[in-house]
């Protein structure tokens, strides 16, 4: 289990500090609050002319992942029943890609989430193998209650 | 002062020449590999084969499948593996071929585990 991340340099976005300005904003009126309104707009879109070069990275890590997997860092993770691991984290990448699959033949299912709480209600769930793209700062965590316990083996890349 | 020079990390303001080849490979090598001359690998259990070496290239694109039935085995970079440390995949006759692409100098080696009928492994490289 992986503890005391570090984000690496090259992710950290320095804080500017800009000197306190006393800003008179004119009013706004009739703001629009809803999509069905004129003039509204939506604080998650993007601009279409633009793609990021982090979303570059992420679609090349997701079609190009498993065509790398020969040239990835592979460990493997004993996976005790009802108990999650933490198999995978990003503390380096602007995309690692994350191909794991069970050594153990038949294996079992297998619970995914970002956080160590998983259950079979709230977490994505995958039998016997899965491809994942993690971001900055994301983690990978994988339960199974699948008995007797197996043996996950977890291969990261970054493209 | 030093500055660390993290292997994995990718400067955030520029797409990379080899990232731009590889979404390329992993785009067309699919629809390439079939007009390659193929050469055959003997499956062995428990031993590593060297199946392609990329030193021409800035992309490889390798692909491996069986001339018939199915052969399990380990794939990595390097000729030591095991099923703890390497990917296991299965190669069979009816599903696609595993394609694998390598940058300069890697190394594709294949470890049978199990032989599932397969007499052989047909192996073809093409750059895009």
């Amino acid at each position: 289990m992986k503890s005391n991340h570090v984000l690496h340099p090259a992710l950290v976005r320095p804080v500017h500090r800009v000197p306190s300005v006393e800003v008179v904003l004119p009013a706004v009126r009739n703001q629009p609050s809803s999509p069905s309104e004129p003039g509204w707009q939506d604080p998650y879109s993007r601009p279409s002319d633009e793609v990021s070069v982090a979303e570059w990275r992420v679609m090349i890590a997701a079609i190009a992942g498993r065509f790398r997997i020969s040239q990835g860092f592979t460990r493997s993770y004993p996976l005790p029943q009802n108990r999650s691991v933490l198999v995978a984290a990003n503390d380096r990448s602007i995309a690692l890609f994350v191909h794991a699959d069970v050594i153990e033949v038949g294996g079992g299912t297998l619970l995914v989430g970002p956080d160590i709480n998983l259950s079979s209600a709230t977490s994505a769930t995958f039998m016997n193998t899965f491809d994942q793209v993690l971001l900055p700062k994301e983690r990978l965590w994988v339960r199974t209650p699948t008995a007797p316990p197996i043996t996950l083996r977890v291969t990261e890349l970054t493209i | 002062m030093t500055r660390f020079h993290d292997p994995y990390a990718r400067p955030s303001d520029a797409l990379g020449e080899v990232e731009r080849r590889i979404i390329v490979a992993a785009f067309a090598g699919p629809a390439l590999y079939q007009t390659e001359i193929a050469q055959i690998i003997t499956p062995v259990l428990n031993r590593p084969v060297l199946v392609a070496s990329n030193d021409k290239a800035d992309v490889l694109v390798v692909t491996m499948q069986p001339d018939t039935g199915a052969v399990q085995g380990l794939i990595g970079g390097q000729s030591v593996m095991s099923l703890q440390s390497a990917p296991q995949i299965v190669l069979d006759v009816s599903s696609p071929p595993l394609q694998q692409i390598l940058l300069p100098r890697e190394r594709l080696y294949f470890q049978t585990t199990a032989i599932l009928g397969a007499t052989c492994i047909i192996v073809s490289e093409v750059t895009p």
